[in-house]
């Protein structure tokens, strides 16, 4: 009687874990309910003209590992992310521009200069199911504003086709960054802003007439810029200034034109890219966490079915216990082949990254050609304008122009 | 008998002194130095000016120390032989401001030779083969460099005169020392024709990535560009004394020229000027005069759209036009700009 009653306890639980590793095996699948969407603040009233700041996002760091088996490992393509150290940034200014919160928004190349707040980043991860950005935002006068890890996942909906109006999969990342920026700005004073774009206006040209305009600017222990004195607004060599400014202003222009050019051919490829890769993902993710299930779950069936074999004398029991054992060799053996197809989505997943990554490389090699060209012959120029600027310097006022005219310690 | 006598001594004492006459003059050719020959001399077999001396056109009559060097050396082979006994009109190369060459340069040339005799023949020597036509190519480096700041130089201009007519009006100026504004005038010059071939560089490259984009139909949007035109816009209405920029091609065929037009309030114009010989020197000035900014006549079409969905090419295309005086080229203008927009849409 004793026995009889340890026996149906024991058949009761092998029969719960058996009906639990089904369930779990079979119902991974789990509704994404729809993200919440965060929305970037957009301006409703005309911007004040000393709030316009005008925001340069620097090509991004693709950060890719150095070693081959290092890429692998963190399944980084080096060509994807090189398009995408190009791509994302492009969708941060669209982001930035459509607040209306901002002046010129562009994309410049690594080492740009000339605008009055700079984005910097590197991307984390990025995969088309995530997204982790580190950015930070400095200013010409060189303080920080902020330097911050932005993550999130991604938007399925963006992944339907037949969208009227394609939006980012990632599109909350971007928002909530564009958010954060204008909440940096809020905090800075008039005062502040004001300087800011002076300070922006003498490094260009201390830049290119170090002699004229460098002690214009003071730099502090902490490596900030302040604007120390103004040049007179009828100087001939500033109204020059201005002048090659406006030609940088375009240079910078067309260098984003190639971007967007270079984004209007990335976008759709990629965005197929980082579909497919999201279903490869999300697929070898279910099935590592039904491999793991039913292999723990048929290895707890079968002790528990062979500890139920030796406590029961019963034929009944014995035949449960046997069946548990079966039950959970199955499992188990059902678990090693979704590992087999965990290696299946694996291997998937390389070969979309391969894939698109052949498909987008003569992409970045064409937009990197003609970024270098078009840098190359602008250098040219400069050194012209430089060369200008310097006789200009010279007969205006008589002086040698040489950097030494600056006083030490200012740039 | 005596008469006899008398006449044959005098006809010994004739034959004589005719002799010595005859040696003296022999002695004293011998003994005249040969002229020194300048180190990058053209040969002076050809009678005939190269063709590429006509190239010459200046910028706004501003010449260059290489064009007036160049010249001079040319210049002066036109005028001599060999043998020639004119080593005092070698004009030496000017070291740096090269105003000096400036006026002796544009004597001693000419395209085909004639004035080179006739320079010889100044100096009271033969030189009357014109040989100097060489000097053609003087005109070229001399016109082309026209637009350099240290402007040193109606040299140039003579440059112009050696090798084609076309130098001449170059060879008009250069003399005298520059004030500061001159100076600064010469630099705005230069930066004006800087910007030109920027601006023009910077507009092809958008045109060709807009077209690019057009051709490939895809639908990504980008705001660039509208900052470029803003700009050119700025610079067209602030009143700028010297924004007038003005690119002219001059000469008869064979060169070209930048020209600035000195003083257009604003505006960028460019023209070609189809001008030859002579004129084509004034080719860049004529240039300069382009359109001001904004002043062009407003008529747009009634089939036009106002443009506000316009991108940077059709920007630009809707500006030209509306900037363009004469109809013709503005109707064309407009044409290019209906079928651009068709093609975008």
């Amino acid at each position: 009687m004793n026995d009889t009653l340890v026996m149906n306890g024991l058949l009761r639980r092998m029969l719960g874990v058996l009906l639990a590793t089904a369930l779990l095996a079979g119902c991974v699948v789990n509704e994404q309910r729809p993200m919440q969407r965060v929305a970037a603040e957009r301006a409703t009233t005309e911007v004040a003209e000393d709030e316009l700041l005008d925001v340069g996002v620097r090509l991004f760091d693709a950060n890719v590992p150095a070693t081959t088996e290092q890429q692998e490992k963190d399944r980084v393509f080096p060509e994807v992310r090189k398009a995408e150290s190009r791509y994302i940034p492009l969708v941060i200014r669209d982001t930035l521009e459509n607040t209306g919160q901002w002046g010129q928004v562009r994309v410049l190349p690594g080492d740009g200069t000339g605008m009055e707040v700079f984005v910097d980043g590197r991307i984390l991860e990025s995969n088309g199911r995530e997204l982790r950005l580190q950015l930070v935002v400095t200013d010409a006068t060189g303080r920080a504003w902020f330097n911050k890890v932005y993550e999130g996942e991604a938007d399925t909906r963006a992944y339907k086709d037949g969208l009227s109006k394609p939006h980012d999969p990632f599109e909350n990342v971007y928002n909530t960054f564009a958010n954060d920026l204008l909440t940096a700005r809020r905090a800075l004073t008039r005062e502040q802003r004001v300087d800011l774009r002076r300070v922006a206006e003498l490094r260009f040209a201390a830049d290119l007439a170090p002699y004229a305009f460098g002690s214009y600017l003071a730099k502090d222990r902490k490596g900030l810029y302040s604007a120390v004195r103004l040049p007179a607004e009828d100087d001939p060599v500033v109204q020059r200034m201005d002048r090659v400014r406006e030609r940088d202003y375009a240079l910078v222009d067309t260098l984003n034109e190639h971007y967007a050019s270079f984004g209007g051919s990335m976008a759709e490829p990629y965005t197929q890219w980082r579909k497919a890769n999201y279903e490869e993902l999300e697929a070898e993710a279910q099935a590592r966490r039904e491999a793991i299930t039913r292999q723990v779950l048929g290895a707890v069936a079968i002790v528990g079915g062979i500890m139920a074999g030796e406590a029961t004398g019963s034929s009944a029991g014995s035949a449960a216990a046997t069946a548990a054992v079966i039950g959970g060799m199955y499992a188990f053996k059902s678990g090693l082949d979704r590992r087999a197809e965990i290696k299946i989505h694996t291997e998937s997943l390389k070969q979309l990254g391969d894939s698109f990554q052949s498909e987008v490389q003569p992409l970045v090699v064409d937009v990197e050609g003609r970024t270098l060209e078009l840098k190359g012959s602008a250098e040219q120029q400069y050194a012209e304008w430089r060369q200008l600027l310097r006789e200009l310097y010279e007969n205006e006022t008589g002086l040698p122009a040489t950097a030494a005219a600056a006083p030490p310690g200012r740039t | 008998m005596q008469r006899r006598s008398v006449g044959r001594i005098g006809l010994v004492v004739l034959v004589v002194l005719a002799a010595l006459a005859a040696g003296g003059c022999a002695t004293t050719s011998e003994t005249l130095p040969s002229p020194p020959q300048p180190p990058s001399l053209p040969s002076p077999s050809s009678g005939t000016s190269s063709p590429s001396g006509s190239t010459s056109s200046s910028t706004g009559g501003q010449p260059s120390a290489s064009g007036g060097a160049a010249e001079s050396s040319s210049g002066a082979s036109s005028g001599s032989t060999p043998g020639e006994p004119a080593p005092q009109r070698w004009p030496t190369p000017p070291s740096d401001s090269s105003q000096a060459s400036t006026g002796q340069a544009p004597d001693s040339g000419s395209p085909s030779g004639t004035q080179g005799g006739q320079a010889g023949q100044s100096t009271g020597s033969t030189g009357s083969t014109g040989s100097a036509g060489t000097t053609g190519t003087a005109g070229t480096s001399g016109g082309s460099a026209g637009s350099s700041s240290k402007g040193s130089s109606g040299g140039t201009g003579g440059a112009g005169n050696a090798g084609a007519p076309s130098g001449t009006s170059g060879g008009g100026s250069g003399a005298g020392p520059q004030s500061s504004d001159d100076r600064r005038a010469q630099i705005d010059r230069r930066f004006d024709e800087t910007f030109a071939v920027f601006d023009e560089r910077m507009r092809k490259e958008q045109e060709a990535v807009s077209q690019e984009r057009a051709a490939r139909g895809s639908g990504s949007g980008s705001g660039a560009g509208s900052a470029a035109a803003e700009g050119e816009e700025a610079a067209a209405g602030n009143g700028d004394g010297t924004g007038g920029e003005g690119e002219g091609e001059g000469g008869n065929g064979t060169g070209e020229g930048q020209g600035d037009g000195a003083g257009s309030p604003g505006g960028r114009g460019e023209s070609t000027g189809g001008a030859t010989g002579t004129q084509g020197g004034g080719g860049g000035g004529v240039g300069g005069g382009g359109p001001l900014g904004g002043s062009g006549p407003n008529t747009v079409p009634a089939d036009i759209p106002d443009g506000r969905d316009d991108d940077i090419v059709a920007r630009q295309l809707r500006e030209a036009a509306t900037k363009e005086t004469d109809p013709e080229l503005r109707e064309r203008l407009w044409e290019e700009y209906r079928q651009y927009k068709k093609s975008t849409q």
